[in-house]
């Protein structure tokens, strides 16, 4: 916070990245749940998160969305600071999330959950919707439009007028991220998406996900537990055991690295 | 409409566009077509005592609806639901009663049916509707940060501050040369009769206004549940935290539900306050008046507009068939609203509406709209 600006002037714009993410921590009482956590996301590319349980993935996460404020450090998105905002003002300016415990809006409809998230940027006012004119008709056909065209990407469209809470599993999860989409993030921040579905799913799941940055132009920070997921989706990889950053690079690197391997067989790394 | 066929989507006609926007225009009109309608009840099919039950149960409707938009759609607990209501009532009689009198010099009615004062009292009620709405911002703004238990409290706090203020105030001024030649004091605080109530009403509420707000409030109120609004008020309720992460600016939204919501209570309390045999009193802004509509809305079910209707219309038809049971009546109501909570804890019709229990209906309104 102290030298916001300055530290970022070192960046030329041609190779600025897209999300950059400089030095964050959080405290929560005496434990350092995020400590000096850094990040440079490119544009379209394809990045993953890992670490064993409890190792602050989640935290990272919601510090990059304003859930929580960092007690140090900068996030900025393009030209936009977004250290301190409010978690609405984020997904505005273009990150977008899943839950690694689905939080879905059960009782609204698939389709309404999905048209909620695509309506962020389009306002109707009180009167409007008393009097229902040719505007917000448009307006709502339009978000009905975008919310089912989201859903036949992920397969759900048959069950758009189902509650979301009696969706499976599975399609819970990838309800999540058609919601996400809507929102028209830049950068998309998938929270343990393949959890709790079987092999086939995760396969689909995994194809999914390596088309997305193409296709709706974003970038994907990948958490999962399933190694052999995120090893094959992503290009890059950082790896965080007890809130700090112990290793970053290709999945073939992180593979071989001693002290990726020792932190997830749980022993004490050489330096701690 | 379309199919559930796989992509790509079929845009939406502009045509079938025109026909929703004409019928976006033509549903209040039906409102204002069942107002007159149940206004010529009046004196044919229903007597004096059954008209001012069917008021009762209107103005009870519209506070059981109204107060569902904030707890039932948005899942924010208030408790300060009449305060609003009174409020509303308070400023629609200080417009008529003394418009009245500098207008015309009385404070009696005026004109027949749709005669200059009844023109004053509707106005007078949407004044009273706006002046509730306020109110509802002021409340609003900072309690909504607070969560739960906390916003009950400041709402609550509301209701009972206003009926103590309310208590305070100064006499009614009864004529036009008393009021021209009151001194500060006695228009400091406002004239409006202090503990005994605001006597001398013009008594201008019947069934045609009590239909036509009524009509135009169940129609906002369904309107705003199958809205881009009513959505991300719906989606507070169900996730705070998922809401914001797709973007719902939640104090926003939260502020909104509880201006929409007052200002709907205030154009209530209007109709409430012009009712012949009532007086309107401090007592009404009390927790005790509030609780009676958040029974309506629990009993009706969590944001469902007909639910709390039903329910709105039970609980208030019900203390006066209950009348020849005289001393066991409490009792009675008080086991029947146990009985139901127990059969039925989501409420009469849940979150659904009465037409989604219409199979042809259910289609109609899937995926296609
Ligand atoms: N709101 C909170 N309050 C206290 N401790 C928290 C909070 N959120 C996370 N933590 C702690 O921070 C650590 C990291 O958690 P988390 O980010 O969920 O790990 P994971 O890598 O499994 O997603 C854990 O020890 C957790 O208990
Ligand atoms: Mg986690």
């Amino acid at each position: 916070m102290t030298s916001g600006p300055a530290r970022f002037a070192l960046a030329s714009p041609e190779n600025r990245p897209l999300l950059d993410v400089q030095d964050v921590g959080i405290a929560f009482g005496g434990l350092k749940a995020v400590n000096g956590f850094s990040l440079q996301l490119p544009e379209r590319s394809l990045y993953g998160l890992i670490g064993p349980n409890g190792a602050g993935k989640t935290t990272v996460f919601n510090l990059l969305t304003g859930v929580y404020r960092p007690d140090r450090g900068g996030i900025r998105l393009a030209r936009h600071d977004l250290t301190g905002r409010k978690p609405h003002e984020i997904t505005l300016a273009g990150v977008a999330r899943t839950f690694q415990n689905i939080r879905l809006f059960g009782e609204m409809s698939v389709l309404d959950n999905v048209r909620l998230a695509a309506q962020l940027r389009r306002s109707v006012g009180a009167l409007s919707t008393f009097f229902r004119g040719p505007r917000f008709h448009r307006c709502e056909a339009d978000l009905r439009d975008r919310a089912l065209e989201l859903l036949d990407v992920m397969e759900l469209r048959g069950d758009a007028d189902a509650p979301a809470r009696s969706l499976s599993y599975g399609h819970q999860r990838r309800l999540e991220i058609a919601r996400a989409l809507a929102t028209r993030p830049k950068v998309l921040l998938l929270d343990e998406p393949a959890a709790g579905m079987n092999p086939q799913e995760k396969q689909s799941l995994a194809k999914l996900i390596e088309s997305l940055p193409e296709r709706f132009e974003l970038s994907v920070l990948l958490i999962d537990h399933d190694m052999g997921l995120v090893m094959k989706v992503c290009r890059k990889i950082t790896v965080l055991d007890h809130g700090e950053i112990i290793a970053v690079g290709p999945p073939d690197r992180i593979q071989n690295d001693p002290n990726v391997i020792a932190a997830y067989l749980g022993e004490p790394t050489p330096d701690a | 409409m379309t199919a559930a066929a796989p992509s790509p989507v079929a845009p939406v006609q502009d045509e079938s566009l025109l026909r929703a926007a004409l019928k976006g225009l033509v549903v209040p009109l039906c409102g204002v077509a069942f107002a007159f309608g149940v206004w010529s009840l009046e004196g044919r099919v229903l007597d004096a005592y059954d008209t001012v039950t069917a008021m009762n149960i209107g103005v009870a409707m519209m506070l059981a609806v109204s107060l569902n938009i904030v707890n039932g759609m948005t899942g924010q607990f208030s408790i300060g639901h009449a305060g609003f209501m009174a409020l509303g009532g308070y400023t629609s009689g200080m417009v008529t009663y003394y418009g009245s009198l500098l207008l015309w010099g009385t404070a009696a009615r005026q004109g027949g049916p749709f005669g200059a004062g009844e023109w004053l009292f509707a106005a007078s009620c949407v004044a009273g509707g706006l002046v509730s709405a306020c109110a509802g911002y002021v409340v609003g703004l900072p309690s909504l940060r607070l969560r739960g238990d906390y916003l009950a409290i400041v709402t609550l706090g509301f209701g009972e501050i206003l009926r103590v203020l309310l208590q305070q105030t100064n006499r009614v001024i009864g004529s036009r040369e008393g009021l021209a030649e009151a001194k500060w004091r006695e228009l400091i605080p406002p004239p409006v009769g202090g503990a005994v109530g605001f006597n001398g009403l013009p008594k201008y509420t019947n069934l045609f206004w009590v239909g036509l707000f009524l009509s135009l409030t169940v129609i906002f109120a369904v309107r705003l549940k199958r809205s881009a609004i009513g959505r991300s008020m719906i989606a507070i309720r169900e996730d705070e935290i998922a809401s914001y992460s797709v973007g719902v600016n939640v104090t926003r939204v939260k502020v909104r539900s509880f201006v929409i919501a007052a200002f709907l209570a205030g154009v209530a309390g209007g109709l409430y306050a012009h009712r012949i045999g009532v007086n309107i009193e401090p007592r009404d802004a009390g927790f005790q008046r509030s609780f009676e509509y958040i029974i309506m809305t629990v009993l009706g079910g969590k944001g469902s507009v007909t639910g709390s209707m039903i329910a709105a219309s039970i609980l208030t038809y019900l203390p006066e068939w209950l009348r020849d049971f005289d001393r066991y009546r409490m009792i009675i109501y008080a086991s029947l609203l146990i009985a139901m909570m127990l059969l039925r804890p989501q409420g009469l019709l849940g979150s659904r509406e009465i037409w989604d229990f219409l199979p042809w209906f259910r289609k109609r309104r899937g995926t296609a709209r």
